[in-house]
C-alpha cells in the first residue's frame, strides 16, 4: 500500500511538474513568424490615458489608417503619468511591451542611455530635417550620440500661464484677458475673484496645489535674471536672491495675499468643484476641463512676468514624445515608421489638434505659422508664440531623473513651505541639497549621460 | 532480504514526503525565496531597471544612504512605527472591549456582530474614497458635525499633523471587526466553570474579566497582536488613496511627505520613479523588522495560562 503511494505520488509529482513547465513554456515569448510586407501590421502603441492625447492618436490613426489598410495601429491608454512610466520600464527590462508609447521626454535619456530604445533618426527623419523642422526643445532633450529617440505630439510648456474660470470672471465684473500686463494685474483679478467665509478663504482666486508648479518656480527665477544651475559646476545653486524672493512669492500667495489655502484641495480638484476660479496650471487643462467638467468654462491666460525686468519665460521641459522600443524590426518596424512619420508630419499634427486640443506642436511649421494658433481654434496661444519668436522659451535640462527631482523633491519642499512647516531659506537649502544628491545619483548609474546646458538667454527658433 | 525491505521502507517515510513536496518547495523557490534573494540582491547595487547588466555593486550604500540622508525614509520609517504602535494600541483594547459587550448582549448579538465586522469585509479603497470625502475640509460630514456642535472645524488630510492619524482612524475602524470577532469566539470559548469558580470566591465582573477571561484569551491577544503588527507594517491601500495629491506625476504620502510609510516609499521608490536599490532596500528592512517583532513577540509575550 505504501509502495503503491510513493509511486502514485511520484506520478502526482512529475505530472505537475510537466503541467508547471508548460505553463511556463506557453506563457513565453511567441516569436514565431513575422509577418512579411504583403502580409496586414498589427502594432500597439502606448499613450497615457489623458482625454486629449487619446483623442488626438484617436484621429490621427483613424487618418492613417485609410492610406494605411494593411497597417493597424492599436492605441491602448494607460492609466497615470508615473504608473505608465514604471510599466514602460518594466516592459523594456523584459524585453516586452508595445511597439512604440508617448512618454515625458524627461524620461527618454533614461532609456536611450542602456539602449532599450531605437532612435528616430534616420529612418523618420535626418537629424538635419529633426533641427530643421522641430521646435528646439524637442531635440534637446532626446539628443544622444548624434541621433534623435523620439518625435513629439502637440503639447505646450507646462509653466505658460493660469486656467481661469470665465463665469467667475464675468461675476467680478472683469474682463477676459489673452496675457496679465503684470503680477499686479493678475494679483488684482485673484483678489477679486477670492471668495471669504467665516474669516476663511472659501474659493480660491490663485491656486498654486499642483506637482508641475515647481517649474512656475524654476522660471519666476530666471524672468529675474537668476539662475538655479551653474553649468560649470553642474550642480543646482537654489541659494540666491532670486529664487528666495520666488519662493518667498508662492509662500505669499497663501500667508500674506491670502489667495489660496491649504485647507483648499488641489488646483485640479478644486477648479473641478468649484473651489477656484484661477490656477497656476498646464495649459491642456482647459481643453480637458471642456471633457471632464462640461458645466465649468474655462479659459487660458498667459502668465506676466515675474519681475517685469524681463518678459515672462516659460520652459518646455517635459515634452510628450513617442519613442520606439529596441526590439522591433522587420515589417513591424517598416510600418511603425511609416505611422510615426505621418505623425509628425504638418497633416498628422493638425489632425492632432482637429478636436479643439491646443497643445502647441513640435513642428515648427505648425506652430510658428498655422492659422489654427493664430485665428483658429487655438488662438489664446497667439501671446505665447510671440514670445517664444522673443526667446521666451526655455528648455531646463537634460536631467537623467527629472521626475524625481520635480515630484518628489522640489513639490514636496514647496507643500511644506506652503502648509508653513519650513521658512523659504530653509526649503530652498533642503531643496539646493537634495536635487544635487538626486543628480549625483543618476550621473553614478548613468555615467553615459549628457552634460546639461542650459541656455539661459531662451531657445533660439 | 530483510535489510532491502528495511532501507525501502526508510527510503519511503523519508523520501516519501519530500516527493510529495517537491512541487510546492519548487513554487516556494521560484515565487518567493529567489524573488527574495533577487530583491536582497539588488539593494546591494545601484540599479539600473533599464538594463540590470550594467548594475554596480555598492554594498550596503544604499542601506547607509537610507538611514543618513534621506528624509523620506526617515519620516517614513517614523511613520512606520507610528502607524504600528497607535493601530495595535486601538484595535486590541477596542476589539476586547466590543467583544466583551457582545458576549453580555442576550439579543441580538448576531445584529451586532455582523455590523462591527462589516467594514472588514468592505475594500479598503472603497473605504479610503467614502473617507476622503468626509474628511474634505469644506464639504466633509465630519466637519459639518463639528461645526453643528460650534467646534472648531479641521483639515484633516490637508494637515501634514492630522492626516497620518486620519488615516490610522479610518483603518483601525475597518480592522476592529476582525479583532472584535476573534475575542468574541475566544470568550465563547472559556469553560463557565473557570467563571463560577471566581464568582464563588467572590470576583466581581470586571475582577472575573481581568483577571480570568484575559489571561485566558492570552493566545488570541498574541495572535492579534502580531497579525496587527505585521499589518500595520505593510500598510498601503489607505494611505495611496487617501492621501494622494495632485493631477500629475506626484505621489501619494502628503501633504507634502507628511504621511510617507515605508510601503508606500517601496512602490513610490520602486514603481513610480524605478529606483528599484532603493526601494527593495527599503522592504529589506520592512522585513527585518516584521520578523524581529513576530520573533519578539513569540517569545516575550508567550501566554502563561493555558485551558
Amino acid at each position: 500500500m505504501k509502495r503503491l503511494l510513493f509511486k502514485g505520488g511520484i506520478v502526482v509529482c512529475v505530472l505537475l511538474l510537466i503541467g508547471f513547465a508548460f505553463v511556463l513554456i506557453a506563457g513565453g515569448k511567441k516569436d514565431g513568424e513575422k509577418p512579411g510586407k504583403e502580409k496586414a501590421v498589427e502594432l500597439t502603441l502606448w499613450c497615457m490615458a489623458f482625454d486629449p492625447h487619446v483623442d488626438g492618436f484617436n484621429l490621427v490613426i483613424d487618418k492613417f489608417s485609410k492610406d494605411h489598410p494593411n497597417i493597424k495601429v492599436i492605441l491602448e491608454p494607460q492609466p497615470g503619468q508615473a504608473e505608465m512610466t514604471s510599466k514602460i520600464r518594466s516592459s523594456l527590462s523584459a524585453g516586452k511591451g508595445p511597439h512604440a508609447f508617448t512618454t515625458t521626454g524627461t524620461t527618454i535619456m533614461e532609456w536611450a542611455i542602456p539602449g532599450n530604445i531605437l532612435p528616430v533618426t534616420p529612418d523618420i527623419m535626418s537629424v538635419a530635417e529633426a533641427k530643421r523642422d522641430l521646435l528646439p526643445e524637442n531635440i534637446l532633450q532626446c539628443q544622444l550620440d548624434g541621433q534623435v529617440w523620439a518625435i513629439g505630439i502637440p503639447d505646450s510648456p507646462g509653466d505658460l500661464g493660469l486656467a481661469v474660470n470665465v463665469d467667475h470672471l464675468k461675476e467680478a465684473g472683469l474682463p477676459m484677458v489673452g496675457k496679465f500686463d503684470d503680477m499686479d494685474h493678475m494679483l488684482k483679478y485673484a483678489k477679486a475673484m477670492s471668495l471669504m467665509e467665516g474669516g476663511k478663504l472659501s474659493r480660491s482666486g490663485l491656486s498654486f496645489q499642483e506637482p508641475n508648479d515647481p517649474m512656475f518656480f524654476y522660471s519666476f527665477i530666471v524672468d529675474q535674471g537668476g539662475q538655479f544651475w551653474d553649468n560649470d559646476t553642474q550642480k543646482f545653486t537654489l541659494q540666491t536672491p532670486e529664487a528666495k524672493k520666488a519662493l518667498q512669492f508662492v509662500h505669499d500667495i497663501f500667508f500674506k495675499y491670502n489667495l489660496d489655502s491649504t485647507e483648499l484641495p488641489d488646483t485640479m480638484t478644486a477648479m473641478g468643484q468649484n473651489l477656484c476660479s484661477m490656477g497656476f496650471i498646464w495649459s491642456e487643462f482647459v481643453y480637458f476641463a471642456g471633457l471632464i467638467y462640461p458645466d465649468l468654462n474655462f479659459e487660458f491666460i498667459m502668465k506676466p512676468s515675474f519681475s517685469g525686468k524681463k518678459p515672462a519665460v516659460f520652459n518646455h521641459t517635459d515634452t510628450w514624445n513617442v519613442v520606439i522600443p529596441a526590439y522591433v524590426s522587420g515589417a513591424e518596424k517598416d510600418g511603425l515608421v511609416e505611422f510615426l512619420k505621418f505623425l509628425i508630419s504638418e497633416e498628422g499634427q493638425l489632425t492632432f489638434l482637429e478636436d479643439g486640443y491646443i497643445g502647441l506642436s513640435p513642428v515648427k511649421s505648425v506652430t510658428l505659422e498655422n492659422d489654427f494658433f493664430r485665428t483658429g481654434p487655438a488662438k489664446s496661444m497667439a501671446p505665447v508664440i510671440e514670445a517664444m519668436k522673443k526667446g521666451s522659451l526655455m528648455y531646463y535640462g537634460p536631467f537623467i531623473s527629472a521626475d524625481i527631482m520635480l515630484y518628489d523633491i522640489m513639490w514636496p519642499i514647496i507643500n511644506d513651505v506652503i502648509h508653513d512647516q519650513i521658512s523659504v531659506n530653509d526649503a530652498l537649502a533642503k531643496m539646493e541639497k537634495d536635487l544635487n544628491e538626486a543628480n549625483a545619483r543618476s550621473l553614478e548609474k548613468y555615467p553615459d549621460s549628457p552634460k546639461t546646458i542650459i541656455d539661459w538667454d531662451g531657445l533660439d527658433l | 532480504m530483510a535489510g532491502t525491505k528495511k532501507d525501502s521502507g526508510l527510503k519511503q517515510r523519508y523520501v516519501f514526503p519530500f516527493v510529495v513536496l517537491a512541487p510546492l518547495i519548487v513554487l516556494y523557490i521560484l515565487f518567493v525565496y529567489y524573488p527574495l534573494g533577487y530583491s536582497i540582491w539588488s539593494s546591494l547595487h545601484l540599479w539600473v531597471i533599464e538594463n540590470p547588466l550594467k548594475s554596480t555593486f555598492v554594498g550596503l550604500r544604499n542601506y547607509i544612504e537610507l538611514f543618513t540622508a534621506n528624509p523620506r525614509f526617515s519620516k517614513a520609517f517614523s511613520n512606520t512605527f507610528i502607524y504600528v504602535a497607535v493601530k495595535t494600541a486601538l484595535v486590541i483594547p477596542m476589539g476586547l472591549l466590543f467583544a466583551a459587550l457582545l458576549a453580555h448582549l442576550r439579543r441580538g448579538q448576531r445584529f451586532y456582530i455582523f455590523a462591527v465586522f462589516l467594514p472588514a469585509l468592505c475594500t479598503p479603497a472603497a473605504i479610503g474614497v467614502l473617507f476622503s470625502y468626509l474628511f474634505q475640509t469644506r464639504f466633509g460630514l465630519i466637519n459639518h458635525i463639528l461645526k453643528t456642535l460650534l467646534l472648531q472645524p479641521q483639515p484633516f488630510l490637508n494637515s501634514p499633523k492630522q492626516a497620518l492619524y486620519c488615516v490610522i482612524a479610518v483603518d483601525s475602524w475597518a480592522f476592529v471587526g476582525l479583532t472584535t470577532l476573534i475575542f468574541y469566539a475566544g470568550l465563547l470559548n472559556i469553560p463557565e466553570v473557570f467563571i463560577e469558580a471566581a464568582k464563588v470566591d467572590g470576583a466581581g465582573k470586571i475582577r472575573s474579566f481581568f483577571s480570568i477571561k484575559v489571561p485566558l484569551l492570552g493566545h488570541s491577544i498574541l495572535f492579534l497582536s502580531i497579525y496587527t503588527i505585521i499589518i500595520a507594517f505593510q500598510t498601503f491601500d489607505f494611505l495611496f488613496v487617501m492621501t494622494s495629491t495632485g493631477s500629475t506625476g506626484g505621489s501619494s504620502g502628503g501633504p507634502g511627505i507628511s504621511s510617507y510609510v515605508m510601503s508606500l516609499l517601496v512602490y513610490n521608490e520602486g514603481m513610480l520613479r524605478g529606483q528599484v536599490d532603493r526601494a527593495t532596500a527599503v522592504a529589506t528592512i520592512m522585513l527585518f523588522f516584521v520578523l524581529l517583532f513576530t520573533i519578539i513577540q513569540f517569545k516575550v509575550l508567550r501566554p502563561k495560562w493555558e485551558y
